[in-house]
């Protein structure tokens, strides 16, 4: 198992910087994925620590040596690619031997090895195959098993899923963490998908503008955002605007609604305009009864949509403080209909500032 | 809403749900008249002289069925102008093809400024229509007999006449490599850039070095392609006329159907067709067998 450092990578294309000093430790046997929005440098790095582009300046270190000087196919790292990338003119066998063969490793130990990773992918059946008789799910699994036959030290996954319908891909990502979990090979994943890094990763690191935003694990990366950029890129949120009431208590006046922010970090001179954020599950609504006013520490808002999401149901409301999202119960989103009236809450504990970013959007963003 | 009314409501729903298939159904029956003028050109000018040629090849001039035609193209001086037709085309498609292929995978290599892409793409499409005349005048003009190249290899101490001239099989697939080196190229681009990316760089994942690629992965795919552009090459240099005759090349099937039409040969007219039958039979052989490669190699290129 090795460790891959990300020293200072900087990397431009023209006036554009995709890489922008970029700094990433992964420990032995984890998974870490960069997560990120389209442009954001991910692919680049992933592709510099392969070997298909070098940066400007940096250094990308395995098991303490920079790797950089070496070629690709010098390096020993496995990567399965976004789109399908079997060698159309070889069999799923002959696919997965490639490396060996390459390698110079006899025909039987190929073979013996070809059979044990098509078997672990669950494509023993299929490896006479050629790719165009597999499906999208089946070619990303050969290319997997293609990548780990070398016994990489590093295994590097460029959006291996995102060409496959949704089905699939949830089951395949599921595939892959076992795999590398019984592998125990150091991996690094790179998506877009915020639900497919947060299911599988070890630690997420989400990007953006070339720079790691916050790097941790995924529930460190879902319930304390540092920044407004991850918050908004990770699930959703809502965002408030307000002014500084009190500096020595946080109080901050949002229109009609003052709340107390919990983060004791929180130091703001009174007067000045501050962005809380809260999560669509910290806001709970509750149906008013015509004519009915909001208990104390509630205040009123009406229904302008509701999104069925399964288990919950995503309530658009329009309020004093502006449009808000809540989740709830689907069960008990059956009794909302569009404009009612209804009480809405914030789990004060919930609200945090967060520092804007050039990337931050106006809330709420999915 | 009445029983009736719901009847009703049934019922133009049918008709409307009908209008549309027999609407389609009618614009369907009128759109063959969009390729008449297309078939029309065809049959009147390949279909019907190809009929004319087959007729012609198996009928005496009194218009009895006869062999006699096919079997006199087995006899002098036609085998030549096929022995010759055949390895003029197949020197000309094989260098060609090769030297094709290497420039315009040159060409795409990923090192390679992309302003020399549209560069080149523009000078084969110019130079794979510089044929007839104006090719044989400028080969005259540098490897002729007194041409600029040759005199100055004269000078140079390389006298390359007598052994070569441009009338020879070295001389004459030199100047069709003019226009078949071109056409290559021009076919040969869409075919290297259906190589993907992912291929080239997971070969190197792997350990391969870009000869490994090639051996393993580029030559296995483009080669039903690279064949088949060959034999597409064949074709095109088989069929090649002016070239050859403004060079003062005789014995090509080519010529040799040209002096029957000029009028020099009023022997055996029939033989005229049964050389175009000869023809005729070479390149459907030789459309057959690009067909079957392309197949192969779309399968793997798609």
């Amino acid at each position: 198992m090795s460790t891959v450092e990300l020293r200072d990578l900087r990397r431009t294309f023209g006036s554009v910087v995709a890489l922008d000093n970029l700094d990433l430790d992964i420990r032995s046997g984890e998974f870490v994925s960069m997560l990120g929005p389209s442009g954001c440098g991910k692919t680049t790095a992933l592709r510099i620590v392969a070997g298909f582009e070098w940066p400007d300046s940096g250094a990308v270190i395995v098991d303490g040596q920079d790797v950089l000087g070496q070629p690709a196919n010098k390096r020993n790292m496995g990567m399965v690619f976004q789109s399908y990338s079997l060698f159309p003119n070889m069999t799923a066998q002959q696919n997965v031997e490639f490396g060996l063969r390459v390698r110079k490793q006899s025909h039987e130990r190929r073979a013996k090895r070809a059979s044990e990773l098509l078997d672990l992918v669950g494509l023993a059946s299929a490896m006479s195959r050629y790719p165009r008789q597999l499906s999208g799910g089946q070619q990303q699994r050969v290319a997997l098993a293609r990548s780990l036959a070398i016994e990489p030290k590093v295994l590097l996954l460029d959006e291996p899923l995102s060409a496959l319908d949704a089905k699939v891909r949830v089951q395949l990502r599921e595939e892959v963490r076992r795999i590398q979990l019984e592998l125990g090979i150091t991996t690094l994943y790179v998506t877009h998908d915020q639900e497919e890094a947060l299911s599988i990763s070890d630690r997420v690191a989400v990007m953006s503008a070339g720079r790691v935003e916050q790097l941790g694990t995924p529930a460190q990366i879902y319930s304390g955002p540092r920044t407004a950029f991850v918050a908004n890129f990770v699930g959703t949120m809502n965002k408030l605007e307000g002014v500084v009431m009190s500096s020595e208590d946080r109080v901050v006046s949002c229109g009609p609604i003052k709340v107390i922010v919990p983060d004791p970090t929180f130091i703001h001179a009174v007067g000045e305009n501050v962005e809380l954020y809260i999560r669509p599950e910290d806001v709970a609504i509750e149906l008013l009864p015509v004519g009915g006013s909001p208990a104390p520490g509630y205040f009123e808002g009406r229904v302008t949509s509701l999104t069925f999401l399964g288990p919950v149901t995503r309530v658009g409301l329009r309020t004093d403080i502006g449009a808000l999202l809540a989740d709830v119960s689907s069960a008990v989103a059956l009794n909302l209909a569009a404009d009612a009236p209804v009480a809405v809450q914030l789990n004060a504990s919930s609200l945090r500032s967060l520092d804007a970013s050039p990337e931050s959007q106006s809330a709420p963003v999915s | 809403m009445a029983l009736s009314e719901i009847a009703e409501a049934g019922h133009r729903t049918d008709v409307l749900a009908g209008t549309k298939p027999r609407k389609q159904a009618r614009n369907r029956r009128w759109a063959f008249l969009g390729v008449v003028p297309f078939f029309a050109y065809i049959a009147v000018f390949l279909l019907i002289p190809t009929g004319k040629l087959i007729v012609g090849a198996f009928t005496t001039t009194t218009g009895a069925f006869t062999f006699s035609n096919i079997a006199s193209i087995f006899h002098a001086p036609y085998p030549a102008a096929f022995e010759f037709s055949v390895e003029l085309s197949a020197l000309s498609a094989l260098w060609g093809g090769i030297m094709g292929f290497l420039v315009a995978n040159a060409v795409l290599h990923h090192g390679v400024p992309r302003w020399v892409r549209p560069a080149y793409l523009s000078f084969s499409g110019m130079a794979a229509n510089f044929a007839g005349i104006p090719l044989a005048f400028a080969f005259t003009a540098t490897l002729g007999n007194l041409g600029v190249v040759t005199i100055l290899l004269k000078h140079l101490g390389f006298n390359i006449y007598p052994s070569f001239s441009l009338q020879g099989l070295l001389g004459a697939s030199l100047v069709y490599l003019f226009f078949q080196f071109p056409l290559m190229i021009l076919l040969m681009i869409p075919v290297i850039e259906g190589l993907r990316k992912e291929w080239r760089e997971a070969a190197s994942n792997l350990g391969a070095t870009s000869f490994g690629f090639w051996r393993h992965i580029g030559l296995p795919v483009v080669t039903p392609s690279l064949l088949g552009l060959m034999v597409l090459l064949f074709g095109n240099a088989f069929s090649a006329y002016a070239t050859a005759y403004a060079l003062g090349i005789s014995n090509l099937v080519t010529i040799q159907i040209g002096q029957f039409i000029n009028g020099n040969n009023v022997f055996a007219p029939q033989d005229a067709y049964a050389l175009a039958f000869g023809m005729i039979v070479i390149i459907v052989i030789t459309i057959i067998i690009y067909t079957l490669l392309q197949r192969r190699s779309s399968r793997w290129l798609k």
